[in-house]
Protein backbone atom coordinates (compact mmCIF):
# COMPACT_ATOMS: atom_id res chain seq x y z
CA UNK A 1 0.00 0.00 0.00
CA UNK A 2 2.72 2.57 1.02
CA UNK A 3 5.11 1.17 -1.81
CA UNK A 4 1.84 1.67 -3.72
CA UNK A 5 1.29 5.62 -2.79
CA UNK A 6 5.18 6.19 -3.36
CA UNK A 7 4.99 5.56 -6.72
CA UNK A 8 2.35 7.69 -7.62
CA UNK A 9 3.11 10.39 -5.45
CA UNK A 10 6.68 9.96 -7.90
CA UNK A 11 4.24 9.78 -11.32
CA UNK A 12 2.38 12.90 -10.18
CA UNK A 13 5.79 14.76 -8.88
CA UNK A 14 6.61 13.69 -12.19
CA UNK A 15 3.81 14.76 -14.70
CA UNK A 16 3.45 17.62 -12.76
CA UNK A 17 6.75 19.15 -12.90
CA UNK A 18 6.52 18.26 -16.46
CA UNK A 19 3.79 20.32 -17.60
CA UNK A 20 5.04 23.33 -15.21
CA UNK A 21 8.06 23.44 -17.12
CA UNK A 22 6.22 23.33 -20.49
CA UNK A 23 4.07 26.24 -19.40
CA UNK A 24 7.48 28.30 -18.92
CA UNK A 25 8.58 27.49 -22.42
CA UNK A 26 5.08 28.45 -23.66
CA UNK A 27 5.33 31.67 -21.62
CA UNK A 28 9.21 32.27 -23.42
CA UNK A 29 7.73 31.27 -27.13
CA UNK A 30 4.71 33.29 -26.96
CA UNK A 31 5.43 34.95 -30.48
CA UNK A 32 5.87 31.46 -31.86
CA UNK A 33 2.55 29.77 -32.82
CA UNK A 34 3.62 27.12 -34.25
CA UNK A 35 5.64 25.72 -31.38
CA UNK A 36 2.58 26.86 -28.72
CA UNK A 37 0.31 24.46 -31.25
CA UNK A 38 3.13 21.64 -30.95
CA UNK A 39 3.28 21.31 -27.25
CA UNK A 40 -0.30 22.03 -26.57
CA UNK A 41 -0.96 19.14 -29.15
CA UNK A 42 1.45 17.14 -26.62
CA UNK A 43 -0.04 18.16 -23.47
CA UNK A 44 -3.41 17.16 -25.05
CA UNK A 45 -2.18 13.16 -25.76
CA UNK A 46 -1.26 13.26 -22.68
CA UNK A 47 -4.22 14.06 -21.12
CA UNK A 48 -5.24 10.51 -20.63
CA UNK A 49 -2.22 9.85 -18.80
CA UNK A 50 -2.63 12.83 -16.59
CA UNK A 51 -6.21 11.95 -15.95
CA UNK A 52 -5.24 8.64 -14.68
CA UNK A 53 -3.23 10.02 -12.26
CA UNK A 54 -5.68 12.04 -10.81
CA UNK A 55 -8.25 9.51 -10.73
CA UNK A 56 -5.52 7.13 -8.66
CA UNK A 57 -4.99 9.90 -6.42
CA UNK A 58 -8.54 10.29 -5.55
CA UNK A 59 -9.23 6.77 -5.04
CA UNK A 60 -6.26 6.58 -2.49
CA UNK A 61 -7.78 9.63 -0.68
CA UNK A 62 -10.63 8.18 -0.73
CA UNK A 63 -9.50 4.80 0.58
CA UNK A 64 -7.67 6.43 3.76
CA UNK A 65 -10.83 8.73 4.62
CA UNK A 66 -13.04 5.58 4.53
CA UNK A 67 -10.35 3.58 6.51
CA UNK A 68 -10.15 6.45 9.26
CA UNK B 1 26.52 27.84 -30.65
CA UNK B 2 24.90 24.11 -31.70
CA UNK B 3 23.85 22.09 -29.20
CA UNK B 4 21.19 18.12 -29.47
CA UNK B 5 18.75 17.69 -27.66
CA UNK B 6 18.68 13.88 -26.60
CA UNK B 7 15.24 13.34 -24.92
CA UNK B 8 12.43 10.21 -25.48
CA UNK B 9 9.76 11.92 -24.41
CA UNK B 10 7.85 13.89 -26.51
CA UNK B 11 6.89 16.76 -23.90
CA UNK B 12 9.85 17.03 -22.14
CA UNK B 13 11.82 17.08 -25.38
CA UNK B 14 9.86 19.79 -26.75
CA UNK B 15 10.01 22.11 -23.59
CA UNK B 16 13.43 22.23 -23.59
CA UNK B 17 13.76 23.41 -27.14
CA UNK B 18 11.77 26.16 -26.10
CA UNK B 19 13.47 27.32 -23.60
CA UNK B 20 16.84 26.89 -25.02
CA UNK B 21 14.88 29.21 -28.10
CA UNK B 22 18.09 31.29 -28.67
CA UNK B 23 20.15 28.38 -29.47
CA UNK B 24 20.47 26.50 -32.46
CA UNK B 25 19.22 22.67 -31.65
CA UNK B 26 19.09 19.40 -33.08
CA UNK B 27 17.04 16.94 -31.44
CA UNK B 28 17.20 12.96 -31.14
CA UNK B 29 14.46 10.32 -29.75
CA UNK B 30 16.88 7.46 -29.87
CA UNK B 31 20.00 5.90 -28.07
CA UNK B 32 20.98 5.26 -32.18
CA UNK B 33 19.69 8.09 -33.35
CA UNK B 34 21.77 10.58 -30.95
CA UNK B 35 24.89 8.17 -31.36
CA UNK B 36 24.47 8.95 -34.75
CA UNK B 37 24.36 12.71 -35.06
CA UNK B 38 26.40 12.97 -32.38
CA UNK B 39 29.41 11.39 -34.32
CA UNK B 40 28.99 13.30 -38.05
CA UNK B 41 27.83 16.53 -36.84
CA UNK B 42 29.05 19.35 -34.83
CA UNK B 43 27.79 20.25 -32.01
CA UNK B 44 28.87 22.24 -28.90
CA UNK B 45 26.75 21.00 -25.95
CA UNK B 46 24.68 17.98 -25.64
CA UNK B 47 21.68 17.71 -23.07
CA UNK B 48 21.41 13.65 -22.73
CA UNK B 49 18.56 12.20 -21.22
CA UNK B 50 20.11 9.52 -18.91
CA UNK B 51 17.33 6.84 -19.22
CA UNK B 52 16.93 6.59 -23.04
CA UNK B 53 15.49 3.68 -24.53
CA UNK B 54 16.78 1.88 -21.62
CA UNK B 55 17.97 2.62 -17.96
CA UNK B 56 21.30 4.91 -17.79
CA UNK B 57 21.68 4.43 -21.35
CA UNK B 58 22.17 8.64 -21.37
CA UNK B 59 25.79 7.36 -20.14
CA UNK B 60 26.82 5.85 -22.55
CA UNK B 61 26.10 8.71 -24.75
CA UNK B 62 28.36 10.79 -21.93
CA UNK B 63 31.46 8.59 -23.42
CA UNK B 64 30.82 9.40 -27.18
CA UNK B 65 30.28 12.99 -26.36
CA UNK B 66 33.12 13.49 -24.17
CA UNK B 67 35.30 11.71 -27.68
CA UNK B 68 33.88 14.55 -29.77
CA UNK B 69 34.99 17.22 -27.15
CA UNK B 70 31.09 18.32 -26.52
CA UNK B 71 30.27 19.78 -23.51
CA UNK B 72 27.91 17.58 -22.44
CA UNK B 73 24.63 18.11 -19.61
CA UNK B 74 22.74 14.39 -18.38
CA UNK B 75 19.17 15.74 -17.41
CA UNK B 76 17.66 13.26 -15.28
CA UNK B 77 14.86 12.63 -12.74
CA UNK B 78 17.51 10.77 -10.99
CA UNK B 79 19.28 12.65 -8.06
CA UNK B 80 21.35 9.39 -7.09
CA UNK B 81 24.85 10.74 -6.10
CA UNK B 82 26.46 7.48 -7.52
CA UNK B 83 25.21 7.97 -10.87
CA UNK B 84 25.90 11.56 -11.18
CA UNK B 85 29.92 10.72 -9.88
CA UNK B 86 29.60 7.68 -12.74
CA UNK B 87 28.24 10.73 -14.89
CA UNK B 88 30.87 12.65 -13.94
CA UNK B 89 33.91 9.90 -14.18
CA UNK B 90 32.57 9.28 -17.80
CA UNK B 91 33.01 12.88 -19.16
CA UNK B 92 29.58 14.73 -18.80
CA UNK B 93 30.40 18.19 -17.28
CA UNK B 94 27.32 19.31 -16.05
CA UNK B 95 24.06 17.71 -15.11
CA UNK B 96 20.62 19.21 -14.28
CA UNK B 97 17.63 17.07 -12.20
CA UNK B 98 14.12 17.66 -13.70
CA UNK B 99 11.66 19.44 -13.35
CA UNK B 100 14.15 21.93 -15.29
CA UNK B 101 13.63 25.68 -15.11
CA UNK B 102 15.00 28.55 -16.76
CA UNK B 103 17.17 29.76 -14.13
CA UNK B 104 18.32 26.06 -13.59
CA UNK B 105 19.58 25.99 -18.04
CA UNK B 106 20.39 29.89 -17.17
CA UNK B 107 22.47 28.69 -15.21
CA UNK B 108 24.15 25.74 -17.06
CA UNK B 109 24.57 27.78 -20.02
CA UNK B 110 26.50 30.32 -17.96
CA UNK B 111 28.84 27.78 -17.01
CA UNK B 112 29.18 26.43 -20.15
CA UNK B 113 29.95 29.83 -21.55
CA UNK B 114 32.47 30.08 -18.85
CA UNK B 115 34.07 26.86 -20.48
CA UNK B 116 33.92 27.70 -23.61
CA UNK B 117 35.87 30.64 -23.58
CA UNK B 118 38.40 29.33 -21.63
CA UNK B 119 38.69 26.58 -24.22
CA UNK B 120 38.46 28.73 -27.73
CA UNK B 121 41.33 31.09 -25.58
CA UNK B 122 43.79 28.25 -25.19
CA UNK B 123 43.05 27.46 -28.72
CA UNK B 124 44.09 30.94 -30.08
CA UNK B 125 46.85 30.47 -27.86
CA UNK B 126 48.07 27.19 -29.22
CA UNK B 127 47.35 28.12 -33.17
CA UNK B 128 49.24 31.91 -32.98
CA UNK B 129 51.84 31.70 -30.47
CA UNK B 130 54.45 28.91 -30.59
CA UNK B 131 55.70 28.11 -27.14
CA UNK B 132 56.51 25.04 -24.50
CA UNK B 133 58.45 26.94 -22.17
CA UNK B 134 56.43 26.83 -18.96
CA UNK B 135 56.87 30.57 -17.90
CA UNK B 136 55.82 31.65 -21.29
CA UNK B 137 52.56 29.88 -21.14
CA UNK B 138 51.79 30.88 -17.33
CA UNK B 139 51.99 34.22 -18.80
CA UNK B 140 49.54 33.24 -22.09
CA UNK B 141 47.08 31.82 -19.26
CA UNK B 142 46.29 35.40 -18.18
CA UNK B 143 44.30 35.89 -21.33
CA UNK B 144 42.01 33.60 -20.43
CA UNK B 145 40.82 35.91 -17.69
CA UNK B 146 41.14 39.08 -19.01
CA UNK B 147 37.55 39.60 -20.20
CA UNK B 148 37.10 38.97 -16.43
CA UNK B 149 38.09 42.93 -16.21
CA UNK B 150 38.64 46.06 -18.29
CA UNK B 151 41.99 46.93 -17.12
CA UNK B 152 44.87 48.08 -19.49
CA UNK B 153 47.12 45.37 -20.93
CA UNK B 154 51.05 45.64 -20.48
CA UNK B 155 52.57 43.21 -22.65
CA UNK B 156 56.77 43.07 -21.77
CA UNK B 157 59.80 41.39 -23.35
CA UNK B 158 62.45 41.59 -25.83
CA UNK B 159 62.12 43.12 -29.88
CA UNK B 160 61.01 39.90 -31.50
CA UNK B 161 58.67 37.88 -29.10
CA UNK B 162 55.58 38.59 -30.49
CA UNK B 163 54.00 41.15 -28.44
CA UNK B 164 51.82 42.25 -31.31
CA UNK B 165 50.68 38.70 -31.85
CA UNK B 166 49.80 38.57 -28.33
CA UNK B 167 48.03 41.91 -28.56
CA UNK B 168 45.93 40.22 -31.94
CA UNK B 169 45.09 36.89 -29.60
CA UNK B 170 43.47 39.31 -27.07
CA UNK B 171 41.54 40.97 -29.42
CA UNK B 172 40.10 37.53 -30.50
CA UNK B 173 39.65 36.56 -27.01
CA UNK B 174 37.66 39.55 -26.36
CA UNK B 175 35.71 38.89 -29.51
CA UNK B 176 36.61 42.64 -30.69
CA UNK B 177 36.08 43.32 -34.39
CA UNK B 178 39.19 43.53 -36.42
CA UNK B 179 38.30 47.01 -37.59
CA UNK B 180 37.75 48.13 -33.61
CA UNK B 181 41.50 46.92 -33.26
CA UNK B 182 43.36 49.94 -33.72
CA UNK B 183 47.11 49.82 -33.49
CA UNK B 184 49.78 52.58 -33.25
CA UNK B 185 53.08 52.36 -33.21
CA UNK B 186 54.02 55.23 -30.86
CA UNK B 187 58.02 55.43 -32.03
CA UNK B 188 57.12 56.78 -35.53
CA UNK B 189 55.72 59.55 -34.43
CA UNK B 190 56.48 63.17 -32.51
CA UNK B 191 54.61 64.54 -29.96
CA UNK B 192 52.52 66.86 -31.55
CA UNK B 193 51.82 64.55 -34.51
CA UNK B 194 51.10 61.09 -31.87
CA UNK B 195 48.43 63.26 -30.04
CA UNK B 196 46.73 64.58 -33.34
CA UNK B 197 46.71 60.68 -33.66
CA UNK B 198 45.19 59.60 -30.77
CA UNK B 199 42.73 62.67 -29.76
CA UNK B 200 41.92 63.76 -33.14
CA UNK B 201 41.94 67.48 -34.49
CA UNK B 202 39.98 70.37 -35.22
CA UNK B 203 40.31 72.03 -38.30
CA UNK B 204 42.59 74.92 -38.22
CA UNK B 205 43.92 74.16 -35.08
CA UNK B 206 47.29 73.89 -36.17
CA UNK B 207 48.98 74.65 -39.54
CA UNK B 208 48.09 71.92 -41.79
CA UNK B 209 44.72 71.18 -40.10
CA UNK B 210 42.81 71.39 -43.02
CA UNK B 211 40.20 69.36 -41.73
CA UNK B 212 38.32 68.15 -38.38
CA UNK B 213 39.93 64.90 -38.05
CA UNK B 214 38.67 61.73 -35.83
CA UNK B 215 41.69 60.19 -33.36
CA UNK B 216 42.19 56.98 -33.07
CA UNK B 217 40.91 56.50 -29.19
CA UNK B 218 37.41 57.90 -31.08
CA UNK B 219 37.69 55.01 -33.71
CA UNK B 220 38.62 52.40 -30.78
CA UNK B 221 35.35 52.78 -29.32
CA UNK B 222 34.39 49.77 -28.33
CA UNK B 223 37.12 48.22 -29.45
CA UNK B 224 41.12 47.97 -28.03
CA UNK B 225 43.72 50.60 -28.86
CA UNK B 226 47.13 48.54 -29.11
CA UNK B 227 49.61 51.32 -28.25
CA UNK B 228 52.96 49.85 -29.55
CA UNK B 229 56.83 51.06 -28.19
CA UNK B 230 54.66 52.38 -25.32
CA UNK B 231 58.19 54.14 -24.00
CA UNK B 232 58.44 56.32 -26.76
CA UNK B 233 55.24 58.21 -25.60
CA UNK B 234 56.30 61.82 -23.97
CA UNK B 235 55.49 62.53 -20.83
CA UNK B 236 52.73 65.38 -21.86
CA UNK B 237 51.61 62.63 -23.70
CA UNK B 238 50.95 60.18 -21.15
CA UNK B 239 49.69 62.50 -18.91
CA UNK B 240 46.86 63.54 -21.65
CA UNK B 241 46.42 59.46 -22.04
CA UNK B 242 45.81 59.04 -18.52
CA UNK B 243 43.05 61.00 -18.02
CA UNK B 244 41.46 59.70 -21.37
CA UNK B 245 42.32 56.07 -19.77
CA UNK B 246 40.25 57.00 -16.47
CA UNK B 247 37.72 59.33 -17.24
CA UNK B 248 37.43 57.50 -21.39
CA UNK B 249 36.36 60.52 -22.78
CA UNK B 250 39.22 63.52 -23.96
CA UNK B 251 39.08 66.94 -26.10
CA UNK B 252 41.07 66.81 -30.00
CA UNK B 253 43.44 68.90 -30.54
CA UNK B 254 42.10 72.33 -30.61
CA UNK B 255 38.24 71.43 -29.64
CA UNK B 256 36.60 72.34 -26.86
CA UNK B 257 34.06 69.91 -27.58
CA UNK B 258 34.44 66.26 -25.61
CA UNK B 259 34.86 63.04 -27.39
CA UNK B 260 33.40 59.85 -25.44
CA UNK B 261 34.69 56.35 -26.62
CA UNK B 262 34.60 53.47 -24.24
CA UNK B 263 38.09 52.04 -25.72
CA UNK B 264 40.29 49.31 -23.65
CA UNK B 265 44.55 49.68 -23.95
CA UNK B 266 47.28 47.06 -24.73
CA UNK B 267 50.23 48.54 -24.70
CA UNK B 268 53.30 47.07 -25.65
CA UNK B 269 57.15 47.70 -24.57
CA UNK B 270 60.36 46.63 -24.81
CA UNK B 271 61.87 48.59 -22.25
CA UNK B 272 62.37 48.51 -18.56
CA UNK B 273 59.46 50.69 -17.92
CA UNK B 274 59.98 50.45 -14.02
CA UNK B 275 64.02 51.53 -14.62
CA UNK B 276 62.64 54.36 -17.03
CA UNK B 277 60.32 55.46 -14.06
CA UNK B 278 63.05 55.54 -11.45
CA UNK B 279 64.73 57.93 -14.16
CA UNK B 280 62.15 59.89 -14.21
CA UNK B 281 61.95 58.96 -18.10
CA UNK B 282 58.52 57.63 -17.42
CA UNK B 283 55.53 59.08 -15.08
CA UNK B 284 55.08 56.42 -12.12
CA UNK B 285 51.17 57.56 -12.39
CA UNK B 286 50.40 56.76 -15.74
CA UNK B 287 52.88 52.96 -15.03
CA UNK B 288 50.43 52.37 -12.61
CA UNK B 289 46.93 53.15 -14.73
CA UNK B 290 48.53 51.25 -17.60
CA UNK B 291 49.76 48.60 -16.23
CA UNK B 292 47.13 46.56 -14.41
CA UNK B 293 47.81 43.35 -16.19
CA UNK B 294 50.46 42.83 -17.29
CA UNK B 295 51.81 39.61 -19.66
CA UNK B 296 55.77 38.77 -19.85
CA UNK B 297 57.54 37.44 -22.74
CA UNK B 298 60.95 35.83 -22.54
CA UNK B 299 63.31 35.65 -25.64
CA UNK B 300 64.90 32.73 -27.52
CA UNK B 301 67.94 32.53 -24.94
CA UNK B 302 65.26 32.22 -22.34
CA UNK B 303 63.58 29.52 -24.70
CA UNK B 304 65.68 27.34 -26.35
CA UNK B 305 62.93 24.19 -26.21
CA UNK B 306 60.94 26.97 -28.54
CA UNK B 307 63.68 27.86 -31.63
CA UNK B 308 63.61 24.29 -33.66
CA UNK B 309 59.65 24.46 -33.43
CA UNK B 310 59.61 28.00 -34.56
CA UNK B 311 61.86 27.63 -37.63
CA UNK B 312 59.57 24.44 -38.47
CA UNK B 313 56.99 26.87 -38.56
CA UNK B 314 58.51 29.65 -40.89
CA UNK B 315 59.60 26.35 -42.81
CA UNK B 316 56.28 25.11 -43.62
CA UNK B 317 55.50 28.59 -45.00
CA UNK B 318 57.39 27.90 -47.91
CA UNK B 319 56.36 25.34 -50.65
CA UNK B 320 60.40 23.97 -50.53
CA UNK B 321 60.93 21.01 -48.81
CA UNK B 322 63.82 21.74 -46.35
CA UNK B 323 65.35 19.73 -43.93
CA UNK B 324 67.83 20.27 -41.03
CA UNK B 325 71.01 18.05 -40.16
CA UNK B 326 71.23 17.21 -36.14
CA UNK B 327 74.43 19.22 -36.43
CA UNK B 328 72.62 22.20 -37.58
CA UNK B 329 70.26 21.73 -35.33
CA UNK B 330 72.22 21.84 -32.24
CA UNK B 331 74.35 25.03 -33.68
CA UNK B 332 70.81 26.91 -34.05
CA UNK B 333 69.55 25.84 -30.16
CA UNK B 334 72.96 27.27 -29.00
CA UNK B 335 72.36 30.67 -30.98
CA UNK B 336 72.02 33.53 -29.41
CA UNK B 337 68.90 34.89 -31.87
CA UNK B 338 69.29 38.54 -30.48
CA UNK B 339 66.61 39.99 -32.58
CA UNK B 340 64.54 36.57 -31.42
CA UNK B 341 62.31 35.09 -34.08
CA UNK B 342 62.67 38.45 -36.39
CA UNK B 343 66.33 36.78 -36.80
CA UNK B 344 64.41 33.05 -37.14
CA UNK B 345 62.69 34.73 -39.91
CA UNK B 346 65.40 36.24 -41.62
CA UNK B 347 67.38 33.22 -41.67
CA UNK B 348 64.42 30.92 -43.31
CA UNK B 349 64.49 33.79 -45.89
CA UNK B 350 68.05 32.82 -46.74
CA UNK B 351 67.70 29.18 -46.94
CA UNK B 352 65.12 29.58 -49.61
CA UNK B 353 67.26 32.02 -51.43
CA UNK B 354 70.79 30.19 -50.85
CA UNK B 355 69.87 27.03 -49.52
CA UNK B 356 69.91 24.06 -51.06
CA UNK B 357 67.16 21.13 -49.57
CA UNK B 358 69.26 19.80 -46.43
CA UNK B 359 70.96 22.28 -43.99
CA UNK B 360 74.12 21.78 -42.72
CA UNK B 361 76.26 23.79 -39.82
CA UNK B 362 77.71 25.85 -43.45
CA UNK B 363 74.40 26.73 -43.96
CA UNK B 364 74.50 28.92 -41.03
CA UNK B 365 75.56 32.34 -41.81
CA UNK B 366 78.81 34.13 -39.57
CA UNK B 367 76.42 36.83 -38.68
CA UNK B 368 73.64 34.26 -36.95
CA UNK B 369 76.92 32.47 -35.61
CA UNK B 370 78.94 35.73 -34.25
CA UNK B 371 75.88 36.26 -31.94
CA UNK B 372 77.52 33.02 -30.04
CA UNK B 373 80.93 34.72 -29.44
CA UNK B 374 79.65 38.01 -29.28
CA UNK B 375 77.83 36.58 -26.25
CA UNK B 376 80.28 34.27 -24.47
CA UNK B 377 82.81 37.31 -24.86
CA UNK B 378 80.83 40.27 -23.74
CA UNK B 379 82.06 39.94 -20.35
CA UNK B 380 84.71 37.75 -21.17
CA UNK B 381 87.34 37.63 -24.11
CA UNK B 382 88.36 34.96 -26.24
CA UNK B 383 92.20 35.12 -24.65
CA UNK B 384 90.17 35.11 -20.97
CA UNK B 385 89.00 31.87 -21.58
CA UNK B 386 91.85 30.65 -23.89
CA UNK B 387 93.99 31.26 -20.71
CA UNK B 388 91.36 29.66 -18.21
CA UNK B 389 91.98 26.69 -20.52
CA UNK B 390 95.80 26.85 -20.46
CA UNK B 391 96.43 27.42 -16.60
CA UNK B 392 93.46 25.73 -15.16
CA UNK B 393 90.20 27.91 -13.78
CA UNK B 394 91.71 27.70 -10.20
CA UNK B 395 95.17 29.09 -11.10
CA UNK B 396 93.64 31.67 -13.68
CA UNK B 397 91.06 32.98 -11.39
CA UNK B 398 93.77 33.63 -8.97
CA UNK B 399 95.75 35.67 -11.17
CA UNK B 400 93.01 37.61 -12.22
CA UNK B 401 92.76 38.26 -8.75
CA UNK B 402 96.24 39.45 -8.06
CA UNK B 403 96.54 41.62 -10.94
CA UNK B 404 93.30 43.54 -9.82
CA UNK B 405 94.77 43.83 -6.34
CA UNK B 406 98.14 44.95 -8.10
CA UNK B 407 95.94 47.72 -10.14
CA UNK B 408 94.55 48.94 -7.15
CA UNK B 409 96.98 49.54 -5.01
CA UNK B 410 98.81 50.99 -7.91
CA UNK B 411 95.57 52.92 -8.00
CA UNK B 412 96.17 54.12 -4.30
CA UNK B 413 99.33 55.26 -4.81
CA UNK B 414 100.80 52.61 -3.33
CA UNK B 415 98.86 52.43 0.25
CA UNK B 416 97.72 48.86 0.99
CA UNK B 417 95.08 49.29 3.55
CA UNK B 418 93.77 51.64 1.04
CA UNK B 419 93.20 49.44 -1.11
CA UNK B 420 92.06 46.44 1.20
CA UNK B 421 89.48 49.13 2.06
CA UNK B 422 88.73 49.59 -1.77
CA UNK B 423 88.33 46.12 -2.49
CA UNK B 424 86.22 45.43 0.88
CA UNK B 425 88.67 42.27 1.51
CA UNK B 426 91.54 42.11 4.63
CA UNK B 427 94.77 43.03 4.26
CA UNK B 428 95.54 39.45 4.76
CA UNK B 429 93.48 38.28 2.08
CA UNK B 430 95.28 41.29 -0.23
CA UNK B 431 99.02 40.12 0.89
CA UNK B 432 97.89 36.25 0.33
CA UNK B 433 96.44 37.19 -3.64
CA UNK B 434 99.97 39.78 -3.70
CA UNK B 435 102.38 36.53 -3.10
CA UNK B 436 100.38 34.57 -5.74
CA UNK B 437 103.07 33.32 -8.52
CA UNK B 438 101.99 35.41 -12.08
CA UNK B 439 100.52 34.41 -15.23
CA UNK B 440 104.21 34.31 -16.63
CA UNK B 441 105.43 31.83 -13.67
CA UNK B 442 102.13 29.75 -13.76
CA UNK B 443 102.55 29.37 -17.84
CA UNK B 444 105.97 28.17 -17.97
CA UNK B 445 105.34 25.83 -14.70
CA UNK B 446 102.97 24.54 -16.91
CA UNK B 447 104.33 24.73 -20.22
CA UNK B 448 107.60 25.08 -19.33
CA UNK B 449 107.82 27.95 -22.21
CA UNK B 450 107.75 31.91 -21.82
CA UNK B 451 104.33 33.35 -22.27
CA UNK B 452 103.12 37.02 -21.42
CA UNK B 453 99.93 38.30 -21.18
CA UNK B 454 97.43 41.08 -20.04
CA UNK B 455 94.41 40.08 -18.53
CA UNK B 456 91.63 42.36 -20.68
Amino acid sequence: MKRASNNLIHRFNNQFSVLVTAIDAMSANLENKEYLKEVLEEIQSKKNEFQITLDEIKRLIEEKQDAN
Amino acid sequence: MKCIIVEDENLPRLTLRGLLKDVETTEAKTLAQARALILNEKFDLAFLDLDLDKKLAGLELTKIAKERGLYSIIVTGHSDEKIVERAYQLGCQDYLTKPITQKSLDLVLKRFNAFDSETRIQSLIETNYITTHAATLNELNIIKKIGLTDKPVLIKGPSGTGKRIVAHIIRDALKILKDKFIEINCAQFSDNLLESELFGHKKGSFTGATEDKLGLLAKADNGIIFLDEIHALSKSAQQKLMKAIEEKEFYPVGSTKIVKSNFRVICATCEDLLDMVATKKFRADFYARMSGLQIQLYGLSERKEDIIPIINFYLDKFARRISITKEAKDLLIGLDWKNNVRDIETLVEYWQIHGNGIITEKQIPEQFRNQVSNKTTSNVTKQNIRLAQELGLKDYLDLVKSQIIESVIEASDGNRNEAARRLKISKQLLSHYQNKPSSKEIFQTNHGGLYETRLQ
